[in-house]
């Protein structure tokens, strides 16, 4: 039972979305798409799986102090602390990392909006400054609002007096039309987001750092790799010398002044290589890989292959 | 007598003056006649959930009509109703002899796939041809005397401007309307309705594709069953394993097995699981640890299974360290980072990279290099081989991955099914040969077998 | 000497300090390039010239911090071609990483000067002249969703708004009103919108890949099954060249063009050496 059911189930729903390709009609379409759910479903599910596994192999390192035990100290602390700002900063804030001016009531005439722009006449605006990046938000009757974002630093001192009236640059309203009949209006002034500022710098610079590695490794494996050892190995080198030659625009141009009567060749002979030898190999590997793929999913599909179950061939 | 002989004469120049006139009466009209569409069909577009909504197809004379200036389609529905136009506000150009009404389809229902029944629909193709243009009226000619001048005909000339002033735009005076267009509609088409199907008829070449690949895989696992056993051909990077896992014993290092960063759904990252299990055997019987990072947590938890019944199967499950199957992170170059630190602190003196790679493989192979250790690579992702070619001792190619769990495990079902795909790479090399030389001739037999567009 | 030369032939460092220079000094002295545009670039280019004002166009972002360097400007440029041209823009995030640099991309394009209104903003809208659905969860499985539904699989934009509600995507149901998909990849994307977007449901494809992804996209291009292909940050400089706005990837072509010939150089030098060992091997002289 323990394998005959799933290899059951594998083989019903195998066949299942095999006939479902070849049906068109609406309610094969609706079992695609509860599929397609439930495999997002249980997709997400496997994140749980994977934290949790997490946690079990660092927090036992770190208790029985193995080999590098801080690196997992490390480990864990990111985990927390990125989660952590991030679950926070999602509920407290839906407009996440933002915190609010004392909302400044509405009378008629206090703000006029149009397209572009936002004049506030408000005593409370006296020599107030907003910056680009805020935004103006302008309240409902009942609860709903409206925002832009500033486009340009303006103060109220900018017309030479500070008289209470502002005209700020403003990217957009909501579906471009200006809120009348608001309530009252707020500035809001952009907060501190660590969420961001985590993912701004940390995670990026060190995920680029990893990318950026690359460059070092391709030099030393062609130091190392592209040697004329063989016909096959010369004919690879050559291969790649033209195709780097010809994506190299000083080599083209100095090509170009040396032999003008064929300036193109560098180029034309790295598109040939790429849209020929390199086009027929790599359309064949696809059609192997095709076949190898369409192969192992009829083996797991008629339960030849059971690895995944765990019981081998 | 003579009276007689002179009677048929007279009476055959009066049929042909009667003929004459009638032709005259009936080609005549004809020659500046408005013809309207013929022939017009209406059916449920094929190979659809519906959505797509019936096509419409007529005939109309390509001469003869030189001044059309389009089509306007009109449906009603079956049971009844006023004619009203399915094509949109602009006619259709008056080349066109077909329209897909995607209108007729049945509203979807929100939130799913499905759709509500339609209604059958009749329709009508609607010729239109410019009105012409109305006759000037004329005015009566005033009476002249000898040596008057006659005034011309037509609205008085305009005052000359004085200096400075500005004409009168041509565009504030009243614009008359123009008049309608000549609308020539033709008869009615049959019902028809949109339906969805339930085969896709373009999909065929396919469906007979599967039908064979699947019934040669059957047949030669039956047999090899029977006694025929497919041989396959030595494969360097799989014989190479046993001596890997020999030489991590010797040395008294870990080996380090990289499943590559795919999902359980992936082909390559079921062999890479495949694979393990047999890597996990043979360390198992010599005692040396196998440390595996998953960038997948339900691949760590099937790698664990498989871990575990491997151990089982040598007889030692108590050997077994489900801690060394374990989830890294989720994040690509993370991953590699964290693989490259375990290369680095542990020296491993085997690394399999085996499964699905992208542009951390050259780092996980290098790093791997540098730290001395023999490593099997396999991948099929082509854009990669190259990357584990110049950094790796034995590298698998595509399709080799997939062949290492029957190439392992000798299983003859295994193995048969490896002899498939040699039998299907093959056919497929002749039909390309045997279609291009067809194509020379024009021959789409072939062609049409892999046509992409059908399948749509 | 000899243990100068033993540490060249031998250590992998030595082959690292001529890269990080290499790299270094062409970012420090702006060197200009011209850059001539390969087959597959101009493709790329010809399929979105081709496109009327009010077409819509969607921007798929499958790519990471990671390859952003080679990514990003591929997209600003594809971006600010299609906003000249008038285009209705959707952009979409298939991962969680590619939302935030495809915002960033939106808005450095959206907020600079060639767009900027006479009040200071932007004349560009969001919800009337582009939409940011911003990450959803799917990958292979939202291509086919939106091939299907557009709105009601995703009901509001990134700020929360309903999508039948905004003017940008009246008319819009699914790929059939999509006149051109740009996919921005560093992984197996591309496989999945020729086989489920163009494949399926018949919309163009063009895609804007990493460098090393070039090669193995190539079969698509030559099958018609992708209508253009931007390759890497050579591919970026071409199309900013193309559109005549040389931005970031163009002031990169320098480093791009010394980093290839020192790999030349290093295949030489390598090469050398072998034969150089070689020799001494067979005159039985241990090198």
């Amino acid at each position: 039972m323990r394998t005959t059911l799933p290899l059951a189930i594998c083989l019903v729903m195998g066949l299942l979305m095999l006939v479902q390709w070849f049906v068109p009609h609406p309610l094969s379409m609706e079992l695609f798409r509860r599929v397609n759910d439930w495999m997002l479903t249980i997709g997400v599910f496997a994140l749980v799986l994977g934290i949790g596994s997490l946690i079990m192999v660092h927090t036992r390192r770190v208790r029985r102090q193995t080999a590098n035990w801080p690196y997992s100290v490390v480990v864990l602390l990111g985990l927390v602390v990125t989660a952590g700002v991030g679950f926070v900063e999602g509920f407290a804030h839906p407009l996440r990392g933002l915190e609010t001016t004392q909302a400044l009531p509405y009378e008629e005439g206090t703000y006029t909006a149009k397209a572009g722009t936002i004049t506030i006449r408000d005593a409370g605006v006296k020599g107030v400054t907003l910056e680009k990046g805020d935004r103006v938000r302008v309240l409902y009757e009942g609860g709903g609002h409206t925002d832009a974002l500033v486009t340009t630093t303006v103060s109220d001192a900018d017309d030479g007096n500070t008289d209470g009236v502002v005209t700020a640059a403003i990217a957009a309203w909501r579906q471009g039309v200006p809120p009348e009949n608001g309530t009252a209006f707020a500035v809001i002034h952009p907060g501190a987001d660590v969420f961001n500022w985590i993912y701004e710098y940390f995670y990026v610079p060190l995920d680029s750092t990893m990318f950026s590695i690359l460059a070092f490794f391709i030099a030393s494996a062609a130091f190392r790799a592209f040697r004329a050892r063989n016909l096959e190995a010369t004919l690879l080198l050559l291969s790649a010398c033209i195709i780097i030659l010809g994506l190299t625009t000083p080599f083209i141009y100095v090509w170009g002044k040396v032999l003008p009567m064929i300036p193109e060749a560098p180029t034309a002979a790295k598109d040939w290589i790429l849209e020929v030898p390199n086009l027929a190999m790599r359309r064949a590997i696809m059609l192997g890989v095709g076949l190898g793929s369409v192969a192992q999913a009829f083996r797991i599909i008629f339960g030849i292959e059971r690895t995944y179950l765990g019981g081998g061939g | 007598m003579r009276e007689r002989a002179g009677r048929p004469s007279v009476h055959r120049t009066l049929g042909a003056v009667v003929a004459a006139i009638t032709a005259c009466l009936l080609v005549l009209p004809a020659a500046y006649a408005q013809v309207a569409a013929t022939d017009v069909q209406a059916s449920d577009i094929p190979n659809d959930d519906g959505s797509r909504g019936v096509q419409v197809t007529w005939q109309f004379p390509t001469t003869g009509a030189e001044d059309l200036k389009g089509f306007v389609v009109l449906r009603r529905p079956a049971d009844g109703g006023e004619l009203k136009p399915a094509s949109g506000a602009k006619p259709l150009a008056p080349k066109e002899r077909s329209f897909a009404d995607k209108g007729a389809a049945g509203a979807s229902v929100k939130g799913t796939s499905l759709r509500e029944p339609s209604v059958p629909y009749v329709y009508v193709v609607r010729a239109l041809y410019p009105a012409p243009p109305p006759e000037p009226v004329a005015e009566p000619s005033p009476e002249v005397a000898d040596g008057e001048a006659v005034a011309p005909i037509g609205p008085p000339a305009a005052a000359p401007a004085e200096p400075g002033a500005t004409p009168p735009a041509a565009a504030d005076a009243p614009q008359p309307e123009p008049p309608p267009d000549i609308q020539v509609d033709s008869s009615e088409s049959a019902p028809a309705k949109a339906t969805g199907n339930w085969y896709h008829t373009g999909r065929t070449p396919v469906l007979l594709a599967t039908i064979l690949f699947a019934g040669l895989l059957l047949t030669l696992i039956q047999l090899a069953k029977a006694g025929k056993t497919p041989k396959i051909r030595r494969i360097p990077g799989l014989e190479a394993v046993d001596e890997a896992i020999g030489r991590a014993t010797e040395m008294g290092r870990p080996i380090l097995y990289v499943p590559g960063i795919g999902g359980v759904g992936s082909i390559a990252t079921m062999s890479a699981m495949n694979i393990y299990g047999h890597v996990a055997k043979k360390a198992g019987e010599l005692g040396t640890a196998v440390r595996v990072p998953c960038r997948d947590a339900i691949v760590m938890q099937v790698m664990r299974t498989v871990g575990e019944q491997a151990y089982t199967d040598i007889g030692r499950p108590d050997a077994y360290r489900s801690e060394d199957v374990f989830f890294v992170t989720d994040s690509q170059f993370a991953y590699a980072a964290a693989v490259d630190g375990i290369m680095v602190r542990e020296k491993p003196s085997a690394i399999f990279l085996q499964g699905v790679f992208y542009a951390e493989s050259l780092i996980l192979a290098e790093t791997g290099n540098s730290v001395g250790a023999i490593q099997i690579a396999g991948t099929d992702r082509d854009s990669q081989v190259p990357f584990f070619l110049a950094a790796c001792d034995y590298t698998l190619i595509g399709e080799e991955l997939f062949a290492a769990s029957a190439y392992l495990s000798h299983d003859i079902p295994l193995l048969s099914t490896i002899r498939a795909q040699d039998i299907g790479k093959a056919a497929l090399m002749i039909a390309l040969i045997v279609g291009v030389v067809l194509q020379f001739a024009h021959i789409d037999a072939i062609a049409w077998f892999f046509d992409t567009d059908l399948a749509r | 000497m000899n243990a100068i030369w033993s540490f060249i032939r031998t250590d992998r460092r030595f082959i690292f300090l001529v890269v990080a220079v290499t790299v270094i000094v062409p970012v420090l002295v702006t060197i200009p390039f011209p850059v001539p545009v390969s087959n597959a670039t101009r493709a790329a280019f010809n399929t979105m010239e081709g496109l009327k004002p009010g077409d819509a166009v969607l921007l798929s972002f499958s790519y990471g911090p990671s390859s952003m360097a080679e990514v990003q400007p591929q997209v600003e440029a594809v971006m600010r071609h299609a906003f000249r041209k008038g285009l209705r823009v959707l952009t979409v995030s298939l991962f969680p990483d590619a939302a935030p640099l495809g915002s960033r991309a939106l808005a450095r394009v959206v907020d600079s000067d060639e767009f900027r209104s006479e009040s200071g903003g932007s004349r560009l809208v969001e919800g009337t002249d582009y939409v940011n659905f911003g990450y959803r969860l799917g990958t292979d499985t939202l291509i086919r969703r939106l091939g299907q539904n557009i709105p009601q699989f995703i009901e509001t934009d990134v700020r929360g708004e309903r999508l039948d509600a905004l003017p940008v995507m009246q008319g819009i149901q699914n790929f059939d009103q999509i006149a051109l998909v740009v996919d921005f990849a560093a992984g197996d994307s591309p496989d999945w919108w020729v086989v489920d977007g163009q494949g399926r449901y018949g919309v163009k494809v063009a895609v804007g890949v990493t460098g090393v992804m070039v090669s193995q996209q190539f079969p698509y291009l030559n099958s018609g099954q992708l209508a253009g292909l931007i390759g890497g940050g050579v591919g970026a400089a071409e199309y900013e060249n193309l559109i005549n706005a040389p931005a970031t990837a163009t002031r990169r072509v320098a480093t791009l063009a010394f980093v290839h010939l020192l790999i030349i150089a290093i295949v030489i030098f390598g090469n050398v050496l072998y034969f150089r060992e070689q020799r001494a091997a067979a005159e039985g002289d241990p090198a």
